[in-house]
């Protein structure tokens, strides 16, 4: 089985989570994805819609997929950009977005933990792949 | 593809982990007072409003109930806030010419003024759609390090300070 896998290199070590990959919701995006890994970009914390993280990515060049509401662990695309956008608390949305990975709930606390780092230190490499594991 | 939607997009994948030259420029630019938060948060705000106008542009000439013409034009005269076009066909600002002049973003101006004489050049939709999306990329990845620069998390807790507000939540 194929997942998403996120490294970010934190100043005390890589931190390696993966997310599952919702072929049937964004078969499309997932696609264009599969294209462009593995790649890298700094990390970055949301300023308003709080609990998130973002990357900026190759350009991918899709349309949208499904309009979405986000729950914690989910990763969508942002098209304009475009960035990935990944949530790891609840929130209360501002908007629809295209989500095609979820990390699985047994991973969320460290996610959450990890992730919310981005905030006071920002600019941490992320490297996204697409890698085939154990289901 | 066009040879400037070319280098647009390879500059922009270079960018993904290359801090671009135009940054430590931007850093020396120094505001009314010497100051050069201003400058990083002006420049911040351009680009955030022209990634998203080339992505709705770029969409918009996907589209036959958009007038082609009228696309490329507003293409060009939002391009001219950040660059003339390279053709000498614009000599006064109509807002400013700020990448260069404002911000000190010289390679910026210097491929936005490039695609823009590229786009009136242009004939086909997917031609102008190839280069507005170049630009959408390259843009991004450019903002994507100015956004580094800044620190957020320290101005954040300094402004509540400053204007009596909660000081902002801890990171989990």
């Amino acid at each position: 089985m194929k997942k998403l896998k996120l490294t970010v290199a934190f100043d005390d070590g890589d931190y390696v989570v993966y997310a599952k990959l919702h072929y049937d919701r964004a078969p499309n995006l997932i696609a264009a994805i599969e294209k462009v890994v593995p790649f890298s970009n700094p990390v970055r914390h949301a300023r308003i819609c709080e609990s998130e993280w973002m990357l900026s990515t190759p350009y991918l060049g899709v349309e949208d997929e499904n309009f979405s509401y986000p729950d914690p662990g989910d990763i969508s695309l942002h098209r304009a950009g475009p960035h990935f956008c990944g949530w790891y608390e609840r929130i209360s949305p501002i908007g629809t977005t295209d989500i095609f990975a979820s990390v699985a709930s047994e991973d969320l606390e460290e996610y959450r933990k990890k992730m919310g780092r981005a905030w006071e230190h920002p600019g941490a490499k992320m490297t996204v792949d697409i890698v085939e594991v154990d289901a | 593809m066009n040879p400037i939607a070319q280098e647009l997009f390879e500059t922009g994948d270079r960018y993904l982990m290359e801090r671009p030259e135009d940054i430590a420029a931007m850093r020396s630019r120094m505001g009314t007072r010497g100051q050069n938060m201003t400058v990083q948060i002006y420049a911040f705000s351009a680009l955030g409003s022209s990634v998203d106008a080339m992505y709705l542009l770029q969409e918009a000439v996907a589209k036959d109930d958009y007038d082609f013409d009228t696309v490329v034009k507003f293409a060009v005269d939002w391009l001219s806030t950040l660059a003339p076009p390279a053709d000498g066909s614009q000599g006064a600002a109509i807002i400013g010419h700020r990448a260069s002049v404002h911000y000190r973003l010289d390679q910026l101006a210097d491929l936005t003024s490039r695609a823009s004489a590229a786009l009136k050049q242009a004939t086909t939709r997917a031609e102008v759609r190839e280069i507005l999306q170049a630009l959408e990329h390259y843009y991004n990845q450019v903002r994507t390090w100015i956004d580094l620069e800044f620190p957020w998390h320290e101005l954040a807790v300094k402004y509540a300070e400053l204007m009596g507000d909660p000081a902002p939540r801890p990171a989990p």
